[in-house]
């Protein structure tokens, strides 16, 4: 089995949820064990944040989902990682 | 088995705190429950006052006017509420879902917009009736003759003062302004809501 062990989205999401609620959110899906969020861009109503997950078994439709309950989309995939070892993209 | 349930509470109230993180509810509610209070707590003073004026002995009568009314006002809070509340979410939610060009039929923000609609409208209903209950309190000990009419009518007069001034404390607290000045400003109204009522009634008492 491909593992994923690390994901990188920009996402566009409500201004509410709170990025630190949805960070909460996002670290209690399974194979998830740290988040990170950045904003990148503020609007009056949405915002544009960087998503980086860690895990060692990522499952991107779970957290989709979780991110869709909470009316985020995905809009890209910004960066992969995975198999066994990380890569030094230096 | 308690403990399960102890625990289904626990989530319950996890996720109300969470709704109204996303919806600011109890900052709307607040200020529903304020105004709707104040209108169930004023109109009941003037029933009070009117049922004085006019010498009405009956505690029935009193209680019977005073309940329908506060409840015709607790019915108008309700529809009101929860029509306009209704309406401004539904807008927001459109404009999210514009926004985000996605439905957001099936996600916890519409699931919170739904119940910060259903408990504001409850809260702006059940405030007049709280109100009314308080200041006809009186009247119900009157009923089965634990205190006689005049003590009645001068305790639900008291309680309606209370009632202003309390609501007053409530909002200086929000505001973060003196407390009493808060209280006195509230306090004012009954009083002018006396003053006027004495001067239609023809100055009687």
């Amino acid at each position: 089995m491909t593992m994923i062990r690390r994901l990188v989205l920009d996402v566009l999401k409500p201004l509410e949820p709170s990025s630190i609620e949805l960070a909460k959110k996002l670290s209690v899906v399974k194979g998830v064990e740290a988040v990170d969020i950045t904003v990148r861009e503020v609007d009056r109503k949405v915002e544009t944040v960087r998503v980086t997950l860690e895990g060692e078994w990522l499952d991107i439709d779970k957290i989709e989902a979780a991110l869709e309950r909470y009316g985020a989309v995905v809009h890209s995939i910004d960066r992969v990682t995975a198999g066994n070892r990380a890569i030094d993209t230096g | 088995m308690f403990g399960k349930a102890r625990e289904a509470v626990a989530s319950r109230i996890h996720t109300f705190r969470f709704y109204d993180k996303i919806t600011k509810m109890s900052r709307i509610a607040r200020r529903y429950f304020v105004l709707n209070a104040f209108d169930g707590a004023l109109t009941i003073f003037g029933v009070v006052l009117g049922s004085w004026f006019a010498g009405v002995s009956h505690p029935e009568v009193v209680i019977a006017v005073g309940m329908s009314t506060s409840i015709a006002i607790g019915i108008s809070g309700l529809w009101g509420a929860f029509l306009t509340e209704t309406a401004e979410r539904k807008k927001e939610m459109k404009e999210l879902e514009r926004l985000l060009m996605v439905r957001l039929d099936k996600t916890e923000i519409m699931a919170a917009a739904r119940w910060a609609i259903y408990v504001t409208a409850l809260i702006d209903a059940l405030a007049p009736v709280v109100a009314a209950l308080v200041i006809l309190a009186p009247f119900y000990a009157a009923e089965p003759g634990l205190i006689d009419m005049h003590e009645a009518y001068l305790a639900a007069l008291s309680l309606s003062f209370a009632v202003f001034f309390m609501l007053g404390v409530f909002l200086g607290k929000i505001s973060r302004e003196n407390i009493v000045v808060g209280g006195a400003k509230m306090l004012l109204a009954g009083i002018s809501a006396a003053l006027i009522v004495w001067m239609v009634s023809g100055g009687a008492f």
